[in-house]
């Protein structure tokens, strides 16, 4: 929107400047019509001749940003789903892995023997850090698909400018415009 | 500050064990990249292990046969236990100690207790009369044993005769002996006698 705003108050006169200056504005109010009058008037009235010059107005700045499809929107936010539900799994194993990590570590003597419980906790810890990890892994691919999907399909924002003009004549009026993409 | 919570609450999913932490458990088993130390039975880093030894003075040569039986001091009546500490390395069978209740008891029991590690081979204790050459009791889990998961406690709690020579047979009950590669273990052999009932 403020790409708008400054589109339509700055184009208009940087495109004014290359346009050569053979008609009077009818918005700068600095006489310049009555000049041009004084320079074409030996056929016609002052008055007449003036209103045959061309008027040309402001452009018209349109700027339409594009939308995505319901399709675009559907799978990116699959992805990201699949994404957070699989970092989901990654956090889960991670902190089942920290859970039996903690059951068995041991910095001092506790005087109790290793036991096979202790042996399937110890396995149960270390099987659930590698799933962790691969969890982790993959979720973190699909996330960073995700945001590069959701860059790479933005959609373009077109702009339009019109050169709208108006020459009045001796017998109406003609009013044009041309567009540049 | 959340992320180093969150750091904190995700980091560290390896165990962390410090070596000497746990004691061997059955069959030497030890954390991975511990090994059992068979002096201190403890699980320590394996390559500072120690394989397993006899303590100075409790491998008595010449004890495999009730003829050569380790004698144990006569004792009253009624009696605060006798304790022994023995080993039986590698290839050793039996362990036979003697004893004899006094014949001035109207009536006697004999209470014996055998206490090894879980760590290495299982041992059995038998009570027998020398007199007839035959077994008369086989232990049985202690009913007061103490909640130690490291040691197995076995007992035998028997009425005997007064005045009669009998044995004790300390030998391997052939479990827990690792496929034959920790057959060996050191025990605690207390006894005493008791009024029964």
């Amino acid at each position: 929107m403020k790409t708008v705003l400054v589109l339509a108050l700055v184009v208009p006169r940087l495109a004014l400047a290359d346009i050569p200056d053979d008609g009077a504005r009818p918005d700068d109010g600095s006489g310049a019509g009555s000049s041009m009058g004084s320079s074409a008037g030996s056929n016609a009235a002052p008055g007449e001749q003036a209103l045959q010059a061309p008027f040309h107005h402001k452009d018209i700045v349109v700027t339409s940003t594009g939308e995505r499809s319901a399709k675009n929107i559907a799978i990116l936010a699959s992805v990201a789903g699949a994404a957070a539900l699989i970092g989901g799994l990654g956090v889960y194993y991670n902190l089942d892995s920290k859970s039996a990590s903690d059951e068995v570590s041991a910095h001092r003597p506790l005087s109790v023997p290793w036991t096979t419980d202790r042996q399937a906790t110890y396995d149960r810890a270390h099987d659930s850090a590698v799933k962790a990890e691969i969890f982790y892994g993959v979720g973190g691919a699909l996330l960073i698909g995700a945001v590069v999907g959701l860059i790479v399909t933005q959609p373009k924002t077109e702009t339009t400018v019109i050169h709208p003009h108006v020459a009045v004549g001796p017998g109406g009026a003609v009013l044009g415009g041309s567009w540049s993409f | 500050m959340r992320a180093t919570w969150l750091l904190l609450v995700l980091g560290a999913c390896s165990p962390e064990i410090a070596s000497g932490s746990y004691l061997c458990g059955a069959q030497e088993s030890c954390p991975p990249d511990e090994a059992c130390d068979g002096v201190t039975d403890t699980c320590v880093l394996t390559s500072t292990a120690m394989p397993f030894a006899c303590d100075m003075n409790t491998e008595h040569a010449g004890d495999d046969t009730s003829a050569t039986a380790r004698p144990i001091p006569m004792l009253a009546c009624v009696s605060p236990p006798y304790r022994e500490s023995g080993c039986m390395p590698l290839g050793d069978t039996a362990d036979w100690f003697q004893l004899t209740t006094p014949a001035s008891c109207t009536s006697v029991e004999i209470q014996a207790r055998l206490v090894y590690p879980v760590a290495y081979q299982g041992l059995s204790l038998e009570l027998w009369d020398l007199g007839m050459n035959s077994s008369i009791g086989t232990d049985v889990p202690c009913p007061d044993a103490i909640d130690d998961p490291a040691h197995v406690e076995r007992c035998i709690n028997l009425t005997v005769t007064p005045g009669v020579n009998y044995g004790l047979l300390v030998k391997p009950s052939g479990q827990g002996a690792c496929d034959g590669a920790c057959a060996y273990n050191r025990y605690d052999l207390s006894v005493q006698l008791a009024t029964p009932g």
